[in-house]
């Protein structure tokens, strides 16, 4: 008998108003889904021709690019929650001199100041406190709190998991739930908020662009 | 058992996938969008100007049997529409490319009615029928299973609404969504989740 996937992620009877939305990107295929995603920047988003490559995201030579669901201000598609809602992301960030990775949840379109918590994976700048750290961060309070990575691993591939609890978010890498991979801190956005993963230059320019691969993402409302 | 086709969209993004056809039996400027709300999925609104149909599907690849399929939707009247009582959302299955005035099976909520109603249709012959559920904005998940050519269940809210043995679809099916506003602008459909497999 052929189950279907609705019966297997919401337990029994779960109702129409209490099913909780889903995204699955499996960044596979000729072209990054742009009916789903924006991408924001002079950079590119462009898919990789190797194997496990996924998403290729490349900032400019010195800035940033980022993929969310907002086409512009005014259209801005927030479906997730700031106190309930997960973040899984596998990727790995190319290089580790003047690269900054962040990915999870905004409350702005990438122009304007908002709200967000992130995982923060940064290579070595000039002197920045958060070289060569993976961190949770957030500016709803200000919020940096690292994790016990040790440096040489920061452009590993790695699965993160980021989530936003009702006065509280947890970062998880490689499914650590204490000590060396975990990171916990009191900061949620402020409202609804979209789903984002950016790499960016930091404190120096990088010929070619930092850049970062992307195999998979999840997101959901808890 | 050979892998049977199997369709998921959870209809989170900016806009609709592209396997969507989106078109406009009548009137002009349907679209499916991602809604700025908490578990808000995509609306499909009837269009921009009046008298709008707007219809959303397969663009006629009926790759669902009519003996033996499952729908499953997430899905409402979205409280975005006008409100106005010719007001009207459709979910289902059809075997047409930009109508559901044939062969079909599907669920409907209109604005004008004070249940929630489904429809199956054998050619042109077929009608409305009423469930128990009251019509309302709120999202409801609605099931239809072909469990053979002769016989379809339907259930909302996971209860069972009927068994359905006359005015079947005569050829196999795909699925669609559809908002209708009969110059009452705008019908909009919400939808957070879509399921189609073969059984």
């Amino acid at each position: 008998m052929t189950k279907s996937i609705y019966d297997q992620i919401t337990a029994s009877g779960t109702s129409g108003t209490d099913f909780k939305q889903r995204m699955v990107e499996t960044f596979s295929g000729d072209a990054l889904d742009t009916d789903r995603w924006s991408s924001h920047g002079s950079g590119s988003a462009t898919m990789a021709d190797s194997v496990d490559g996924g998403l290729l995201l490349t900032s400019p030579t010195n800035g940033a690019q980022s993929i969310d669901f907002s086409p512009s201000d005014s259209g801005k598609i927030r479906p997730f929650s700031q106190t309930g809602a997960v973040m899984i992301v596998t990727s790995k960030m190319v290089q580790a001199q003047y690269t900054n990775q962040s990915n999870g949840f905004r409350t702005n379109y990438y122009t304007e100041a908002g709200k967000y918590v992130i995982m923060a994976i940064q290579g070595q700048t000039n002197g920045n406190s958060g070289d060569n750290k993976i961190q949770l961060k957030s500016n709803n309070p200000s919020t940096s709190v690292d994790t016990s990575i040790a440096s040489s691993a920061i452009h590993d591939l790695h699965n993160y998991k980021l989530e936003l609890l009702s006065s509280s978010s947890t970062l998880s890498v490689d499914g650590a739930l204490s000590s060396t991979g975990f990171a916990t801190g009191s900061c949620n956005p402020d409202t609804r908020c979209q789903p984002y993963l950016n790499i960016a230059t930091a404190e120096g320019t990088i010929s070619g662009g930092a850049k970062a691969n992307y195999t998979y993402c999840e997101v959901y409302n808890t | 058992m050979a892998y049977k086709q199997h369709f998921i969209d959870w209809f989170s993004g900016k806009s609709g996938a592209s396997y969507w056809n989106i078109v406009n039996p009548s009137g002009s400027g349907a679209s499916l969008k991602g809604k700025d709300e908490v578990n808000g999925g995509m609306i499909m609104t009837s269009g921009t100007g009046s008298n709008n149909n707007g219809f959303c599907g397969f663009n006629g690849k009926n790759q669902f049997s009519r003996s033996g399929f499952v729908q499953i939707a997430v899905w409402r009247l979205d409280p975005s529409s006008s409100g106005h009582s010719f007001n009207q959302a459709q979910c289902g299955m059809a075997s047409q490319t930009n109508d559901n005035g044939q062969d079909c099976a599907h669920w409907m909520i209109r604005n004008s009615q004070t249940y929630i109603e489904y429809r199956t249709r054998s050619g042109g012959t077929g009608s409305f029928i009423s469930t128990t559920v009251a019509r309302d904005t709120n999202f409801h998940h609605t099931k239809m299973e072909a469990k053979s050519a002769s016989s379809y269940e339907f259930s909302v809210d996971h209860a069972l609404a009927a068994t359905v043995t006359s005015n079947l679809p005569q050829s196999d099916l795909s699925p669609f969504m559809k908002a209708d506003d009969s110059a009452q602008v705008p019908s909009v459909l919400g939808i957070k989740y879509m399921e189609c497999y073969n059984t």
